[in-house]
Formats: structure tokens, C-alpha cells, sequence
């Protein structure tokens, strides 16, 4: 199984949804880590365990800028398929990305 | 020698005197606010110099330091006329002064230092989301109020929302930099944060896809901005203008002000007044040029309420 760890792999404070949006945006979580890793556990056959704990928060843009843009490109059903999600932190945010890799109006 | 025809030097007589109101607040008392803000505007317009008479503010709220602030520093506000100041009177109006760091940015002679951890950041910058700015201010508010190391994900989430819809796509120096404001008061007595973001762009009503959003409601209804605030804070305009990522950050701010540790969380943009807690809204009678919010991080909701609300904890 694959594993990412937010806040110690990229950054415990994700910024906004572009690169020219500033630092730490969704776009470079996705290019620079999600979607290699994602590419890679699916060629594998694996999951890929997204670890959201101890992260500042998840702005909405940045959220939709990498999950929702990750779904755009497989698919919902490939994503659900790969990722699984550990937040203890706060519960509700695996409910609020699992609705923006579903719901194409929510990302 | 001087001319003291009117009792000053003649260096004295070039400046325009200008009062400030009672309460020194653009959250509070919009329109004197305003107009306030409004006659200086025309003032440097006319490059005049300023002098600003502080002395009779009976009460300065943070968000009107901070407004004031942004505004004179912007040459597009003075036209690089020369401005000064008399302090408001020894109490708490001139503390609030210090404390906000209002002397930060000019140069004052004998103001004492701070003695809060209240802290602001000026920023012209290409990147307009600073998320390490956003973390440094939200560690600093939640050890002042809290008094613990937490986090706090609505608070963090709000100022990035807050960076990321600045609206100024017209800056000082350079075309596509973003300048934004932040201020943080902690304050004392209440172990309140006070916090306050201005950007001094075309407002919320004048940004371009919610134009075009209001030319189709207002030829439709006749709505004022009033009411187009409320359907952006509850996510329409993202609907009806059919861009994604559109419209999706005021909304996130109207979720998180509903948080108890939040007690109050306003916004004022163009003509509008609104009360994120309560939804209630009003039109002003001048116009505010940009955005601003402000709000109040608290645990004193949490108190009165007998809960013990999550904070993040490691």
C-alpha cells in the first residue's frame, strides 16, 4: 500500500488552488505528489492511504484543485477504488473530499 | 518669521484639518466611517495635505485602524500628498492605536511599546495565498485566546479564503500583484483576537464574474446588493455563472462564522454591510472601495454555552 502524509510529504499548511496561487497550492500537491503516487499504486494494484492529520486546515480550492481535479482525470470510480483516507483530526473531511471526487458541481 | 494669522505656522495652515468620527469603525459606524475616508479621499484627490485630528475619537475599533491604515498607504488614495496626525487622548482609544500597531507604519515620536502580542502583515505580493503568513497568525491568536498550542481548521481556512478572493487586480507598483492587509489585535481585557483583512480592489459587487451575475439577477428581479450578498454567501452565483472554481470562497467563510468560537464576523464590500452570524445585511449610504472582514476569535461561546468544543490536538 501506498502512503502519503500531508503535513510532513508536502505541507502542514495547504494553500490555494493554483501554483500561481501562491505556496503549497492543490495543483502542486497533485503534480508533484498525488497523481505520480496514484499512477503508481494503480499500475501496482494497490491503495494509496492519504494521511489528512495534524494539517493546519484544507481550504475548498485546494481540495478541489487536487482531488477534484485527480477525479476529473480517472474518474470517480478508479479514485474510490485507490484512496483511502486517515483523518482523525477532523472526521468530516473524508466526507468532504469523498463528495468532491463524487459530485462533479461540489469541486 | 512665522505667519501665525490663524494662530499656526504658516506650515501649519497648508495642511487640511480633518476630524476624525466618534467611533473610530467601519464595521460599527459605517457611515461617518465612510465619510470620513471619503472627504480625505477628495482632500488628496485635490492634492491637498492632510492633517487628521484624532484627538476627540471617543472609541477606535481595530477594523478602523486597520481600514485607515490600508487606505494611507495607498498612493492611489493619497495621489502621494503628504498627511499627519494628532493622536487621539491618553485612554483607551490611543492604546488600541498602539496596540494594533497603527505606529508601525508611520513615524511617531514618543508611543510606547506594545504590550499584547498583536501583530499585521502589509502584503504586495505576485502570490496572493501566504499560507505560512496564515498558520504564524493563527498560532499567535489561538496561543492568546486559547492559551494553548492548537489548531483550529476554520480559522486557517478562513484567512486563506480571505488571501485567495482579494480582488486588486490594480496595484501600486506592478499590474497582477495582489495588496492585502491583515491585522491581528489581541486584546487584553477580553482575551479576544480581533482580526481584520482589507484589500483595497474593486469589492466583491465590482469583481468581474459577479458582475456578470448581477446584470442577470437585477435585469431579472431588480435585487440590490443586499440581497446578491446573501446568494453569494450561500453559493448561487457558482451555479448560475457554471465555473467551478467560482464562488466557492465566501461561501466557505459563511460556514466557518457560524463557528462558536467566532463571535463576530462582518463583511463590508462596495455598499454592503453584512453580519455573517445573523445573516443581516444593509446598504450603505457611500461606498467602500475593496473588502474587508472582520471577526472576533472567542471562547467565550463555548463557555457560555457549557461545551468544550474540539480543537485539534496532538
Amino acid at each position: 500500500m501506498g502512503k502519503i502524509k500531508i503535513a510532513t510529504d508536502f505541507s502542514d499548511t495547504p494553500g490555494a488552488r493554483y501554483r500561481t496561487d501562491g505556496d503549497f497550492s492543490g495543483q502542486e500537491f497533485l503534480e508533484d505528489l498525488l497523481q505520480p503516487e496514484f499512477e503508481r499504486c494503480r499500475s501496482a494494484g494497490e491503495k494509496l492511504l492519504v494521511d489528512l492529520d495534524d494539517c493546519w486546515g484544507f481550504p475548498s480550492s485546494f481540495l478541489s484543485g487536487s482531488f477534484g481535479v485527480l477525479s476529473e482525470k480517472y474518474g470517480e470510480d478508479a479514485c474510490l477504488e485507490i484512496l483511502e483516507f486517515k483523518s482523525v483530526d477532523d472526521p468530516n473531511l473524508e466526507t468532504e473530499i469523498h463528495r468532491i471526487i463524487v459530485s462533479p458541481e461540489a469541486r | 518669521m512665522a505667519d501665525t494669522s490663524y494662530g499656526l505656522p504658516k506650515e501649519a495652515r497648508d495642511y487640511h484639518v480633518l476630524a476624525g468620527p466618534d467611533k473610530f469603525s467601519l464595521v460599527h459606524n459605517a457611515e461617518q466611517f465612510l465619510d470620513f475616508l471619503n472627504v480625505a479621499g477628495n482632500t488628496f484627490r485635490q492634492r491637498m495635505k492632510i492633517q487628521f485630528d484624532l484627538r476627540n475619537v471617543k472609541n477606535v475599533h481595530s477594523d478602523g485602524i486597520a481600514t485607515f491604515v490600508a487606505h494611507l498607504r495607498d498612493r492611489r488614495y493619497t495621489h502621494n500628498q503628504r498627511f499627519r496626525g494628532v493622536n487621539p487622548r491618553e485612554g483607551a482609544p490611543s492604546k488600541v492605536f498602539v496596540e494594533c500597531g497603527f505606529y508601525d507604519y508611520f513615524s511617531a515620536y514618543g508611543i510606547p511599546a506594545k504590550d499584547t502580542p498583536s501583530k499585521s502583515v502589509h502584503r504586495v505580493t505576485k502570490q496572493r495565498v501566504e499560507p505560512s503568513i496564515a498558520k504564524a497568525f493563527c498560532e499567535n491568536a489561538i496561543s492568546f485566546t486559547f492559551r494553548k498550542t492548537r489548531k483550529l481548521r476554520p480559522l486557517y481556512e478562513v484567512l486563506i479564503e480571505c488571501m485567495a478572493n482579494t480582488k486588486n487586480h490594480a496595484s501600486l507598483e506592478d499590474e497582477g500583484q495582489y495588496n492585502w492587509w491583515l491585522f491581528q489585535y489581541c486584546d487584553k481585557q477580553t482575551k479576544r483576537t480581533h482580526f481584520t483583512f482589507v484589500d483595497l480592489g474593486v469589492g466583491i459587487f465590482e469583481s468581474l464574474n459577479i458582475k456578470a451575475y448581477k446584470r442577470l439577477v437585477q435585469a431579472m428581479s431588480g435585487r440590490d446588493n443586499t440581497h446578491i450578498m446573501k446568494d453569494i454567501i450561500d453559493g448561487k452565483v457558482q451555479s448560475r455563472t457554471g465555473k467551478k472554481e467560482r464562488g466557492k470562497g465566501l461561501p466557505l467563510v459563511y460556514k466557518h462564522a457560524q463557528n462558536p468560537y467566532f463571535d463576530v464576523f462582518y463583511i463590508v464590500s462596495n455598499d454592503v454591510l453584512i453580519d455573517l452570524k445573523t445573516r443581516s445585511s444593509r446598504r450603505l449610504r457611500s461606498d467602500f472601495h475593496g473588502t474587508m472582514l472582520y471577526w472576533e476569535l472567542s471562547d467565550t461561546q463555548s463557555q457560555r454555552d457549557g461545551k468544550q468544543l474540539l480543537l485539534w490536538e496532538k
